[in-house]
């Protein structure tokens, strides 16, 4: 069979579980067949309230992703032209990844608005990922190529630009397509800090009133969510992999 | 310049000269180890002159390649191009250099591959210089073809004109063709031969292939086994360009019999490690 045929028998397979579990009543009513949530989709009210909601999520989770990206490309670049701060960096970077979200977000709370922690949080998971990415690709390039830089009389900038970030991209891309989906789930748990936008509230509020259909309906639709950004970062790194590659 | 006066006196030829006294170079290890790969060379390379480095696997003939190219530096003694170290032609952009791994850029199309050399030297990029290196090494119709598309053969031709490219003062050459098979690599050397007699610049040649050797060289250093020191330099009689005559005379047969044996010796008769 071939992989997309496997990848709709998996889809399949997960679907019958899930209604089975449901039906069985293994959990009593908090688990709700997927037949039962699509009635939530079809219903033009709860629709509108989830599409409101997912589009305030994307936003904050590809606004944070984007804060990220542009901070690990200003640490990363300055880590690899300044190679005496590279260990220094790397150091922080993995103590700020280490930090549980429980602890990070009384601090985000103090510095931002509550309509802002879920993009910070976003910013806040999505980082580590992509800043170890560039790094990595930025050391990618191969060592004769290197060499010829040198030989070349290559400056450091010279050989970044021309050597050195070509040879990231593929690297980064891949990154991005492990940080997307961490964005996501930064930017949900920002939301229940307190924020009045995005899916998270939804949840929470369908969960506080029992509303068990709204609470699953809103899991899948960050699923998809994740699974969507997830697509655009795999598409484009199979397009920086065919062109940088 | 004195030098203009010299560059007139031998003609055409041209470049750095280089020189080499009492090199050496040891590599730390694990545990306090160290490996010496390369012990008290001597050596004086004229400007103009075309220079092989002949020996066995991990005799240290890369490892001298590298110190000249600025690349490594030496443990032990003084490595002088144009009587100055190694790194200021390499900032001045007046090196040309040729690897094993022909360090094209996988992204970039043949003519932004040669015209890298341009780029880092901030220099506006000659495109009828590169269009006449492409033809001096028959890519003609391939200027927009990505590395990946060619085949081994091609990208070293990419690579040795890169090398060219700015008229270098010194051109170090590690093993280029060195995975090539015997064919082509038969036909590059020939090619090699062509381009640099039409500008004989100063050449180091690395390479563990007598023939080629004794092809391309003035003179053949060869070099014992790890450490490597200098243990025998033969200048090459033949006149330029050696051609099917020469390579087939007895005289040329009898040369790389003895710098064969000369290898034979130095390895014990063991294969020597890769």
């Amino acid at each position: 069979m071939t992989g997309p045929a496997l990848a709709v028998l998996g889809v399949v397979l997960l679907l019958a579980a899930w209604q089975a579990v449901a039906a069985l009543r293994w959990f009593g009513t908090t688990v709700c067949a997927p037949t039962v949530v699509v009635r939530v989709f079809a219903d033009a009210s709860s629709r509108r309230v989830l599409l409101d909601g997912a589009g305030a999520t994307m936003l904050e989770a590809v606004e944070g992703f984007g804060w990220a990206l542009l901070a690990a490309v200003v640490v990363g670049v300055l880590a690899t032209l300044l190679p005496f701060l590279r260990s220094g960096l790397d150091q922080l970077g993995t103590i700020e990844s280490a930090i549980p979200f429980v602890a990070i977000a009384p601090i985000l709370l103090a510095l931002f608005s509550r309509d802002t922690v879920p993009t910070a949080m976003a910013a806040t998971t999505a980082f580590f990922p992509l800043y170890l990415a560039l790094v990595s690709g930025l050391a990618a390039v191969s060592p004769a190529v290197a060499d010829l830089c040198a030989a070349l009389g290559a400056a450091r900038r010279d050989t970044l630009l021309r050597a050195r970030i070509p040879a990231a991209l593929p690297v980064l891309t891949t990154g991005m397509k492990t940080a997307i989906p961490l964005a996501v789930l930064g930017g949900v748990i920002g939301e229940w800090l307190g924020s009045s936008n995005g899916i998270g509230p939804i949840m929470l509020v369908a969960m506080r009133n029992y509303r068990m259909p709204m609470m699953w309906a809103a899991v899948v639709v960050t699923v998809v969510i994740a699974l969507l950004l997830y697509g655009g970062c795999a598409a484009l790194e199979w397009v920086t992999a065919r062109r940088f590659g | 310049m004195s030098q203009v006066a010299q560059v007139a006196a031998v003609a055409a030829s041209r470049g750095a000269p280089i020189s080499l006294a009492g090199v050496g170079k040891v590599y730390p290890m694990r545990r306090g180890r160290s490996v010496e790969a390369v012990r008290d060379v001597g050596l004086d390379i004229a400007p103009g002159e075309f220079l092989a480095l002949l020996g066995p696997s991990g005799c240290g003939k890369s490892t001298l390649l590298r110190m000249m190219a600025s690349l490594e530096e030496p443990t032990s003694g003084t490595v002088t191009v144009d009587g100055a170290p190694p790194r200021e032609l390499a900032a001045r952009h007046r090196l040309g250099v040729a690897f094993q791994d022909n360090a094209l850029l996988p992204w970039s199309s043949v003519y932004h591959n040669l015209a890298l050399p341009f780029r880092v030297a901030h220099r506006p990029v000659d495109r009828a210089r590169i269009a006449e290196l492409i033809e001096l090494v028959g890519l003609k119709g391939f200027e927009d073809a990505r590395p990946r598309q060619l085949s081994g053969g091609m990208r070293q031709r990419v690579s040795i004109a890169r090398s060219i490219m700015l008229e270098p003062d010194l051109l170090l050459l590690d093993e280029p063709f060195g995975a090539l098979d015997a064919v082509t690599r038969r036909r590059l050397n020939a090619e090699l031969q062509r381009i640099w007699m039409a500008d004989p610049v100063t050449t180091v040649l690395v390479t563990h292939d007598v023939e080629e050797a004794l092809l391309l060289a003035d003179r053949v250093v060869v070099l014992s086994p790890r450490p490597g020191r200098i243990s025998k330099i033969v200048t090459v009689p033949f006149d330029r360009p050696r051609a099917l005559d020469v390579t087939r005379s007895a005289r040329f047969h009898a040369m790389v019999d003895e710098l064969t044996a000369e290898l034979d010796a130095l390895t014990g008769g063991v294969d020597s490690d890769e």
